[in-house]
């Protein structure tokens, strides 16, 4: 074949169409000659010759068009053979020096695999639009302002976005700018089917909530306006489409079935579409329900349906087509403020008139959102953009330490590339071979970088516990093309520079420097060292920010949350939502302490409502004895409702009075023990016990009968909140139960013997959150910082390793290339130590100018990161010092073998060389 | 592109021009010169046809062109048949035998019984 195109190739030269004049005019010129020969006059000859011949214009192009199609076909093939020539030439090179590869291809599958994992994290948390049509039409809805009363905020948003039952109804009737107001709440909801009940989650959701979607069934039907007409009913339910096909194979006839729900049976209707996961992020629903429903599924006495005050439901909605956001925002607002002004404000006599105008004032806030209503999206957004940056430090480093490695490998091959180049072969041809191997190089680590990616993410699923949100962490599609184009991105960039350097060698000097050194020239020296200079920069930016995450997690966990955390396993039950009644369930509390307290290893058992160090507490408003309240003040505490031996069990030291006993039960006289922060916001000092307190509403029935030490109870990073607690039988009545058991044997054997002790005691009840106090505090309220510190520390490792590999690689080839000049210095006296000293001088630079670029960049990301940090300033002296001396150690590691490499030269044999 | 080929030739063009080379290498005039000699010329109208076809000959791989100096010391380009070109000669060749021998042999064949 080669020797094929060749001929063509020397043939047809460049243009065809002359060559195919040439053999034409040949034709015509021996055919006249013949016929003037013959004895015709020359101009009759031409004629005649032209009319034997034919349409010559035609026949002209015809062979032009054939040749042109050949000649393509030629080229092609040639190109192809090249192309296979420079890649077998590239893998004889690549194997070759197999630590070279092994370097690149390792550099390039860490920056691309951290880098794309993290960049399907944010795509995934952060740019999925709700699989719905016209996702950008959807807005949110939000009410911030005064909201006197029960305020219940969950995942889809903080507290300013919910809104008061009566008041989403008033809303859905008047407005006109939407198609529809969508409403939801999510529940916790124990899911009975088939004689087995597991723990899951539910959406209350109203009757145009999936007609705002847009959405169509899998099967069957989704509920509608029809659904939500009447408070409790109708007993009925849709799933989602993963919990169908988890639970239930897929399986069509599950139609007209009956799924119980926290114990109200629901007939199944229909399955939600594919895809669809709800509209909040971080949690996934297994069935929605309809709103009407949630007084019977998920029962709670603040709320009653047609309380004003009582505010627990997201709303988001659809615009008409034609309106616009602003005119939606006017219009919803001019309803609003009706409502708001004639219904509402009379309801709040005791308000002062600065809350009351601030009331009266509130506006409904109208946020277009495709994504739905979620707080993750605040809670993750800076952390992952800055770990999105901080992976593309670590990809920038790598492609640096792969650019450098080929500077230093092209300069090796300098008298390789003159000697090629002074034989004949193209410059061009050049820059493709060398273009080769680096693509090469890239294509390698880009699939070695999948396998990273996969391990990252998995370290990051590792980091998000399932029990708090269920997010959808997983390598997508676009990652992957996103992966692709980093690849041939980061290939183009470290192939480039150094093939146009190699490709433009001074050729003579380079032949004739054949047997001594390469003639890199100190100017490609000096890029390198910048090269290695930007990455010590690049790698300080990392240190600092791991630095400050990782002292701002050590903060945290160094706060003392106030509970004797370790040794306790915790769980909780929640009889209630399979419909058990309130005296079964708490005979079954009772049951379970008393079974707990004789399993062997057991040493005391407590329970309360509220799981410690889960953000589990509930606010109240409060009257205590020798405590005003005027209209505007501030009485509100947090509660707890726990059983006998509570505090002992749990490590909180009692300051004075006593603890709850068993006689404390319903009927008794009421009593409450409360915190040391309590008793000094109501001004009660040390003599709190003895007086008298109550929640606002009731008259002072209750007496404090202790005091305890402060300890977090939600939240190890939240201030100390005013505490109360009242022993649970004389409370309002327990949906669930936390447990918490003070074992003598390791934690992980008292989780077994539990799990068969429920089970045992009633085999539909699902055992909640079985785990130790530690892992609880750990899954519930430091997911972030652990996530956050976690990462940021292993990429900095991770860029400390390429940058390290990077200055070693720099030193040691420019070690290699003075071996002469280091060798003529000794000769001339210079000591091994003065030696050592020239190469530590250079390092010390290096790391003087690219410390100090890398500390003041560092520095302004840090200052961007302040509110992700705990108890820490940015410019924290410790952690800085601490990076400074990292970094050091780093560049003197990595600068000390080639420095003692220079160090043990023997002149005499480096001279000889020369 | 192509012109038609005289009515005669369809078909047998290429046969015509793999048989003017067997006898070594020839440029384009002189393959026509034979063709005119051994056809009674059939290509007296029309002889531009016969490039087209020496190209597309040469696409196909069955002759090779290279430029040489002809007879009177001119820069011809002539071809010659390859291996391939000589194989599809031979086997043109004995189609045509017995496609002419079907044919005579019927023109012989006695009437119905």
């Amino acid at each position: 074949m080669p020797a094929r195109w060749r001929r063509f190739r020397s043939l047809f030269g460049l243009e065809p169409r002359g060559d195919v004049d040439a053999e034409l005019a040949f034709h015509l010129d021996m055919r006249i000659r013949e016929l003037v020969d013959r004895g015709e006059s020359p101009e009759r000859a031409r004629a005649l010759a032209m009319r034997r011949f034919g349409d010559y214009e035609s026949s002209r192009q015809a062979c032009v068009a054939i040749d042109e199609r050949q000649r393509q076909r030629v080229m092609r093939t040639q190109l192809v053979t090249e192309l296979g020539q420079d890649i077998r030439y590239a893998l004889r090179m690549l194997r070759r020096t197999p630590g070279f590869t092994a370097v690149a291809v390792l550099t390039l599958a860490l920056g691309i695999g951290a880098n794309t994992a993290i960049f399907s994290v944010f795509n995934q948390v952060l740019q999925q639009s709700l699989p719905v049509p016209d996702p950008q039409r959807l807005v949110n809805l939000a009410a911030p302002g005064p909201k006197p009363g029960s305020k219940r905020c969950g995942m889809a948003g903080d507290c300013t976005t919910v809104f008061s039952y009566p008041m989403f109804r008033d809303l859905e009737r008047l407005q006109t700018v939407f198609t529809g107001i969508a409403a939801h709440r999510s529940f916790d909801a124990n899911l009975a089917y088939g004689g087995e009940t597991a723990l899951g989650t539910g959406a209350f959701v109203s009757g145009q909530y999936f007609p705002v979607l847009g959405l169509q069934p899998a099967l069957g039907r989704l509920l509608g306006p029809n659904d939500d007409r009447a408070l409790g009913e109708p007993h009925v339910v849709v799933l989602s489409h993963g919990y169908w096909q988890s639970r239930f194979g897929g399986r069509r006839d599950i139609l007209n079935d009956t799924l119980a729900i926290n114990g109200q049976p629901l007939t199944i209707v229909g399955v939600a579409p594919h895809g669809f996961a709800g509209t909040t992020l971080g949690i996934e629903p297994q069935a929605y329900v309809p709103v009407t429903m949630r007084w019977l599924v998920s029962p709670d006495q603040f709320i009653p349906p047609d309380r004003r005050q009582a505010y627990w439901i997201y709303l988001f909605a659809r615009l008409k087509p034609g309106v616009s956001v602003e005119q939606a925002r006017t219009g919803i607002n001019v309803v609003y403020g009706g409502l708001i002004n004639d219904i509402e404000a009379p309801l709040h006599r005791g308000m002062s008139e600065r809350t009351l105008a601030e009331f009266k004032a509130k506006q409904v806030t109208v946020t277009p959102e495709r994504r739905g209503q979620s707080n993750v999206f605040h809670d993750i957004e800076r952390p992952l953009t800055l770990l999105l940056g901080v992976t593309t430090l670590v990809l920038l480093i790598a492609c640096v330490n792969i650019a450098n490695l080929l500077l230093a490998r092209a300069a090796a091959r300098t008298s390789e590339m003159a000697m090629r180049l002074s034989i004949g072969a193209g410059r061009w041809r050049l820059i493709r071979q060398l273009l080769t191997e680096s693509s090469i190089l890239t294509l390698l680590g880009g699939i070695a970088s999948l396998f990273v990616a996969l391990w990252t993410v998995a370290l990051v699923r590792s980091l998000v516990p399932e029990s708090k949100v269920t997010l959808p962490l997983h390598l997508d599609e676009t990652a992957l093309i996103v992966t692709a184009a980093l690849a041939l991105g980061a290939s183009a960039i470290v192939g480039l520079f150094p093939a146009l350097q190699a490709s433009r060698p001074d050729v003579l000097g380079a032949l004739k420097g054949l047997a001594g050194q390469p003639a890199g020239g100190r100017r490609a020296a000096r890029f390198r060292a910048s090269l290695a200079t930007v990455q010590i920069a690049l790698s300080m930016v990392l240190i600092l920010l791991a630095g400050l995450f990782t002292k701002s997690l050590a903060n945290i966990t160094r706060v003392d949350p106030g509970v004797a955390l370790d040794g306790l396993v915790t769980f909780a039950l929640s009889p209630q939502r399979n419909g058990d009644p309130a005296d079964r369930s708490a005979a079954l509390f009772a049951r379970v302490e008393d079974e707990l307290a004789a399993l062997p290893g057991v040493t005391a058992v407590a329970s309360g409502r509220a799981p410690l160090l889960a953000n589990g507490v509930i606010g109240d408003s409060v009257l205590v004895e020798g405590f005003d309240v005027g209209p505007d003040t501030d009485n509100d505490a947090y509660y707890d409702e726990v059983g006998a031996g509570y505090f002992g069990v749990v490590g909180i030291p009692l300051v004075a009075g006593r603890e709850f006993s068993e006689r404390d039960a319903e009927g008794a006289p009421k009593v409450v023990i409360v915190n040391e922060e309590f008793a000094r916001k109501f001004g009660l000092g040390r003599d709190a016990v003895g007086k008298r307190m109550s929640r606002s509403g009731a008259t002072l029935d209750m007496e404090i009968v202790g005091l305890v030490r402060n300890a977090r109870h939600a939240d190890v990073k939240e201030a100390v909140a005013p505490m109360f607690f009242v022993p649970h039988r004389q409370g309002l009545g327990l949906r669930s139960m936390n447990f918490y058991v003070r074992a003598s044997v390791a934690p992980e054997h008292a989780v077994a013997p539990i799990r068969e002790l429920v089970k045992r005691l009633d085999p539909n009840l699902p055992v909640e959150n079985l785990r130790t106090l530690r892992e609880q505090m750990r899954d519930e309220t430091l997911v972030l910082e652990r996530f956050m510190s976690v990462l940021t520390a292993a990429f900095a490792g991770l860029a400390m390793l390429l940058a390290g590999v990077g200055l070693y690689g720099v030193l040691a080839y420019t070690v290699a290339q003075r071996t002469g000049e280091i060798g003529l210095r000794m000769a001339l006296g210079a000591t091994a130590t003065r030696v050592r000293g020239m190469v530590l001088r250079h390092v010390a630079l290096m790391v003087l100018v690219g410390g100090t670029l890398g500390l003041a960049l560092g520095l302004a990301v840090a200052r961007a990161a302040q509110a992700l940090l705990f108890e820490l300033q940015f410019d924290d002296a410790g952690v800085l010092a601490a990076a400074i001396a990292v970094l050091v150690l780093l560049a003197l590691g990595s600068g000390l073998l080639p420095a003692n490499r220079a160090a043990r030269v023997d002149p005499m044999r480096a001279l000889r060389y020369e | 592109m192509t012109q038609p080929v005289p009515e005669i030739l369809r078909g047998t063009f290429d046969l015509l021009i793999l048989k003017a080379l067997s006898w070594g290498p020839a440029h384009g005039y002189r393959v026509a010169r034979w063709i005119e000699q051994a056809t009674g010329d059939a290509l007296a109208v029309g002889e531009g046809t016969l490039y087209p076809a020496l190209h597309r000959l040469e696409e196909k791989g069955w002759i090779e062109a290279s430029w040489g100096t002809s007879e009177n010391n001119r820069q011809a380009k002539f071809y010659a048949l390859t291996r391939g070109g000589r194989a599809q000669l031979a086997r043109e060749t004995a189609n045509w035998r017995r496609y002419a021998a079907a044919i005579f042999a019927a023109l012989d064949a006695p009437a119905f019984d």
